[in-house]
């Protein structure tokens, strides 16, 4: 039976660092929110899931730990040719990949064929690989990689690899740093297909990362030890572990007796009793993300500007902002985030002034509006709690005489049917992958050449004016072009109100003291490759 | 079960209710919980004149105030105020309501749907009977809970198919026992001689065979209601209960979940009435079932 | 009995007969509820694709052809013959959210569920038992009142909320035991040999694995545990009782033999003859109730499992899940009968 291969792998392995733990090793202890679907980001969507791969591999360039600046990774430097077309990387010499993970070890270091069976999986549907564990590349697809891409080759030696593009994108490197377009070892993965297992390589992970994979027990615990071979240097803590906690609750407890050392998404409501904890750094950075409310511009009476706009005024974002974030986070003018670049400072925001929403809406002939609103089953960074959210709304849609019934579905239901468009008004939200105004304008409020909403399009709000700047400015690459294009955009956004701005939360992450080195990340991942944790 | 059949009979004093009662009243469990249901009743249907609050109304600046006993309460809400600042003790008189509501509604449909199926089993035999008794084996193979959660899953979450979901889970209990009563009753010689004198199936039932099953039936009626109550707020608390803003005291527990380290009463009260409640009914289902049927007490 | 024949070989005829009845009933179940499990799941909105999409959504395309890829383009009744024909060759599919075959899943999360429920009945017997025992001698006192009273709280007890309620006094004030999870990550690690912690923190020889083991137990086991608690020391009073008016009970009394020893050696032997059948029946409800409890306490069981499998419309999952709990059920409670029919030979006879 295939499973009982990577079970005595996985046994065995954990022997091997059963015995070098003996000696008074390191360890880390992360607690994570959920089980990982597998190890290969390019098949995930999930940030549980790229950050279980993250210790374990490279990109071609990544973001500094804590930035949103992509950087050299695996490539030591890449060069963009004038016409916007040509991007040649050369690759760092005698990176390896881990030894000894699953039976196999790598007989040579890395070079451009690993670069090239790693895109090749995504993109071409003859590779060996382009089927294993579903096959589903969604993030290369939606990252428009197939138009874009024309060629990927070797270049004059096995380290410079050589992307050729259909058209010039300003965000393409940005991209790049993103989970999806993680190397993969080609050796790994022609050993498993000869053992005629190739579905265990999405499975067990060999990579060139800061650790090597040792083992996973599914809703407990992944273990990875130091990779002593890292590129990098070898990272200061030995060993580090994901214990998988869904409960937020359970998080903060394990974290008070110093089971686990840093833990992800607090509740809003013990980061008060967190910040007094003697032994807690409770660390937080401004989110790269919106919660929005959303108004289906395409269901009457949604449709009139002055209907939106007085549904806004209606609500108090300051009360939302106290019980809801408690505090943690920032009241939002613009759909992208304050720390964005092309920000738009200049945008006036809604005031809360429920008088003169009643009386906007008896202006535009609305009364006794009945309508349905949308909360989100989950918890996100960008909107702690939306049924709480949802219920203080619909008591402040009340009071302006709007009749709200609260709705909700299960998570992928819940998007599937807002993307559709069958809600009246919701809440959704958006955290960034890349840092470019792009993936926020265009993913979210864009539309097609026909004037047909994006899937993403929440609001169903088509602009032609906002279209024409937000594609404009990827297909240019001066960054001061680009902001002034993204400024009209978001002046556009504010005259018409296609939702309601809610917050741009703080990200807030408690650590132990004894931690330190620990970054937050913009984008929502977990790294712990510099960290260091004192006895 | 002879022996109430003739005691209907009997003219003398005590009358059987009187004499239901003195058995009743003998144990003190009994009517303590018979009390604290009666109150607990009486406030549910007078919430609206009880209340000090709209439980819906959300009082700005007045959130995750304690109750009167902790430092920092405020005297104008007894109970203190939730996560957006509703009056605690208004929400828990009103959930008072929901909960009784799901209670006796489960208990009432499945009365119903039970005597029905459970009569209609032991009455036509054959292959009614088989497929009847087997699709309530079904229910009852698959964990209860999650079986709710299914039904919950394909019809949506709201208050009405809550009552659905416990309905189905809790039905093979009702089916079961009217169906071993009637049949143990069918067989009895009285039965027999009645259908010889030609007394149609539809009196015999009614006039003969179902009143002998009431006794249990009452007794699983009353620990019905308990049960669903704690099924329904257990559904409630996964979310998939009573959609908000309706204060049902298991989505109340729930949605302060992430409260329970900050402001733990929050969480504490809503589990308390579920507790309350449910320990009541259940103290007076014991006092029922010693006083109706004896023999049942075994359980 | 049938004349000529001795009581024994009787008996054993009717016992194997009794088996061969059980089993014969449990497979139209068994193949109803494939049908109805298979037909349920299918009614829930919504599809495995898009439950694991984040909020970036998919393309039309894109999904028609991952739904291909995962056999559900199929027409209804199709899958359902194709699921009916892998189940009866042992085959119960692989999850489409893990890629593992759900046999094994089942096998790694189940000894967690086995363990939890073992040491949950352990704890209600041992304390339900004499309890019971104590309130039927003291019958009427005050501690037979206030432990039935206790009994009957416990029975009332909502779970979810009694869960939290201990894990904040007991974990969060008091820092008595751990708050979730069966073994302590930092310290411990031992590979799953058998998936029960005790015995694999045995293996693993670490010192100190094993009462870590035990603590992680102990708050969920009490959970878990409650109800039946209750359910136990109110059927092993009653039944208690109703034997201490038995003749033989009273004949010993008068005797002159100590009230303790005609409950402990004369009474309780007879009364425990039901309370063991409700022991059992109780084993299978928790197998397969543990939801609640696995759900507050991060537990990696059966039941959390499910309740996951349900929101991530992991269809094998909850196809095979679902069977092979209700298989452990029916395989319970087919015992107990079997094991009832043996203490108590009337019942063989009934029907």
């Amino acid at each position: 039976m295939k499973i009982s291969h990577v079970f005595k792998a996985a046994l065995l392995v954990g022997a091997m660092s059963l015995a070098a733990s003996a000696a008074d090793a390191k360890s880390l202890v992360y607690c994570s929110e959920g089980s990982p679907e597998n190890f290969t980001p390019s098949i995930n969507t999930t940030g549980t899931s790229f950050d279980a791969a993250r210790p374990v591999y490279n990109k071609l360039v990544e973001f500094a730990p804590g930035s949103t600046t992509a950087g050299p990774a695996l490539a030591e430097s890449y060069e963009v040719s004038p016409d916007g077309l040509t991007i040649t990387f050369k690759l760092r010499k005698g990176v390896k990949f881990h030894s000894g993970v699953n039976g196999f070890t790598p007989t040579r270091d890395l070079n451009a064929d690993d670069v090239i069976w790693s895109f090749g999986r995504m993109w071409k549907a003859d590779h060996p690989y382009a089927k294993v564990s579903g096959g589903a590349y969604d993030y290369f697809n939606d990252m428009s990689m197939p138009d874009l891409l024309a060629s990927i080759e070797k270049g004059g030696d096995d380290l410079t690899v050589i992307m050729k593009l259909n058209k010039p994108n300003a965000p393409i490197i940005a991209n790049l740093a993103m989970d999806f377009a993680t190397i993969h070892s080609a050796e790994y993965a022609d050993y498993l297909m000869k053992k005629g297992t190739p579905e265990q390589f999405d499975q067990v992970p060999v990579g060139t990362g800061a650790f090597s994979f040792v083992t996973y027990q599914k809703d407990a615990v992944i273990r990875y030890k130091a990779n002593a071979d890292y590129f990098a240097g070898k990272p200061k803590i030995d060993d580090l572990i994901y214990a998988i906690t869904p409960d937020a609750t359970a998080r903060y407890a394990k974290l008070k007796a110093n089971e686990c050392q840093v833990m992800i998404a607090p509740n809003p409501a013990d980061l008060e009793a967190m910040g007094k904890e003697a032994d807690i750094n409770l660390m937080s950075q401004a989110g790269l993300n919106i919660g929005y409310m959303a108004m289906n511009a395409q269901k009457p009476p949604f449709d009139k500007v002055e209907v939106r706009k007085a549904i806004a005024m209606a609500i108090d974002r300051g009360a939302i902002l106290k019980e809801v974030y408690q505090g943690a986070g920032q009241q939002a003018k613009n759909p992208i985030p304050p720390t964005m670049w092309s920000y738009d400072d200049s945008t006036v925001d809604i005031e809360y002034n429920p008088e003169k929403a009643k009386e906007m809406l008896k202006a535009a002939g609305v009364e006794n509006l009945q309508t349905d609103l949308w909360w989100m089953p989950v918890q996100r960074p960008y909107n702690p709690n939306a049924k709480r959210m949802a219920e203080m709304v619909q008591g402040d849609l009340a009071k302006v005489g709007i009749t709200a019934t609260l709705v909700s579905y299960e998570w992928g239901e819940y998007r599937k049917r807002m993307q559709a468009g069958e809600h009246q008004m919701g809440f959704l939200g958006w955290t960034g992958d890349n840092g470019d105004p792009d993936n926020f304008l265009a993913v979210l409020l864009g539309c097609d050449k026909d004037g047909k909403p994006a899937a993403q399009n929440i609001p169903k709000w088509c602009n032609t004016a906002f279209q024409a700047a937000i594609v404009k400015a990827t297909e240019i690459t001066d960054q001061g072009e680009r902001t002034k294009l993204y400024q009209e955009a978001q002046k556009i956004v504010a005259a018409e109100t296609p939702w309601l701005n809610i917050a741009h939360s703080t990200v807030f992450e408690p650590v132990r003291k004894s931690v330190s080195g620990y970054k937050i990340s913009p984008f929502g991942s977990h790294e712990f490759q510099n960290v260091d944790v004192a006895e | 079960m002879q022996s109430s059949v003739t005691t209907t009979d009997r003219v003398a004093p005590p009358t059987p209710w009187r004499a239901f009662w003195n058995t009743f009243a003998e144990n003190r469990g009994a009517v303590i919980g018979l009390a604290v249901v009666v109150l607990i009743s009486l406030v549910a249907l007078f919430a609206p004149v009880l209340a000090p609050y709209d439980p819906l109304e959300q009082i700005k600046g007045a959130t995750r105030l304690p109750p009167f006993w902790s430092d920092g309460a405020d005297p104008r809400f007894l109970l203190g105020t939730d996560a957006v600042g509703r009056d605690m003790l208004s929400r828990l008189m009103y959930g008072a309501r929901i909960s009784l509501f799901i209670g006796l509604s489960v208990m009432a449909v499945s009365m119903v749907v039970g005597v029905a199926l459970g009569l209609a089993a032991a009455w036509f035999g054959g292959l009614l009977d088989v497929i009847i008794i087997r699709i309530m084996d079904l229910i009852m193979a698959i964990p209860s809970l999650v079986l709710a959660i299914l039904i919950i899953a394909i019809i949506g979450p709201s208050l009405t198919n809550t009552i659905v979901a416990v309905t189905i889970v809790y039905l093979p209990r009702y089916v079961r026992l009217v169906r071993a009563s009637a049949l143990s009753e069918l067989s009895k010689d009285y039965v027999t001689a009645a259908k010889v004198a030609g007394v149609g199936p539809w009196r015999l039932m009614t006039n003969t065979v179902l009143p002998n099953c009431l006794a249990p039936l009452i007794v699983q009626g009353a620990l019905g209601v308990s049960d669903a109550i704690l099924e329904a707020a257990g559904l409630g608390f996964l979310g998939l209960g009573a959609q908000p803003p309706t204060p049902e005291w298991g989505a109340m527990l729930a949605d302060t979940r992430d409260l329970m380290m900050s402001h733990p009463w929050v969480m504490a009260l809503p589990g308390l009435c579920i507790l309350i409640t449910v320990m009541a009914i259940n103290l007076m289902g014991d006092g029922l079932r010693d006083a109706l049927d004896p023999r049942l007490r075994k359980s | 009995m049938a004349s000529g024949e001795t009581p024994a070989r009787s008996f054993k005829i009717s016992m194997i007969y009794f088996l061969f009845k059980r089993l014969a009933l449990t497979v139209p179940t068994f193949i109803a509820l494939m049908f109805i499990t298979f037909v349920m799941i299918r009614l829930v909105p919504g599809d495995p694709v898009e439950a694991r999409r984040g909020e970036r959504g998919i393309s039309p395309e894109r999904h028609a052809e991952l739904l291909k890829d995962m056999g559900l383009d199929q027409p209804v009744w199709k899958q359902f013959l194709d699921y009916s024909s892998d189940i009866l060759q042992g085959d119960f599919g692989t999850s489409i959210v893990s890629k593992t075959p759900i046999l094994h899943e089942f096998i790694t999360l189940f000894p967690a569920t086995l363990e939890l429920t073992f040491f949950a009945m352990l704890f209600a017997t041992l304390i339900g038992i004499p309890a019971g025992v104590f309130a039927a001698a003291r019958r009427g006192g005050i501690y037979d009142q206030s432990l039935m009273g206790v009994a009957l709280a416990g029975y009332s007890m909502p779970l979810f909320w009694w869960g939290l309620i201990l894990i904040l006094v007991m974990s969060n004030t008091l820092g008595l035991t751990p708050v979730s999870g069966r073994v302590d990550l930092i310290k411990y690690f031992y590979p799953p040999v058998t998936g029960f912690a005790l015995i694999d923190s045995l293996l693993s020889n670490q010192k100190g694995a094993f009462m870590d083991a035990v603590h992680h137990l102990i708050l969920p086991s009490i959970v878990l545990g409650t109800v039946p608690l209750a359910v136990i020391a109110r059927m092993t009073r009653s039944s208690m009782l109703e034997v201490l008016e038995e003749d033989y009970v009273r004949t010993a009394r008068a005797k002159g033999l100590s009230a303790w020893r005609v409950i402990g050696v004369h009474a309780l032997r007879n009364a425990l003859i039901p309370v063991v059948t409700s022991i059992g029946l109780q084993v299978g409800t928790l197998l397969a109730g543990a939801v609640l409890t696995e759900t507050i306490f991060s537990w990696p069981g059966v039941g959390k499992w499910l309740v996951e499998s349900i929101g991530r419309r992991d269809y094998p999952a909850l196809q095979g899940g679902i069977m092979l709990i209700a298989a452990c059920v029916m395989v319970v409670n087919l015992i107990v009968d079997l094991l009832y029919g043996f203490i108590n030979p009337r019942i063989r006879h009934a029907k």
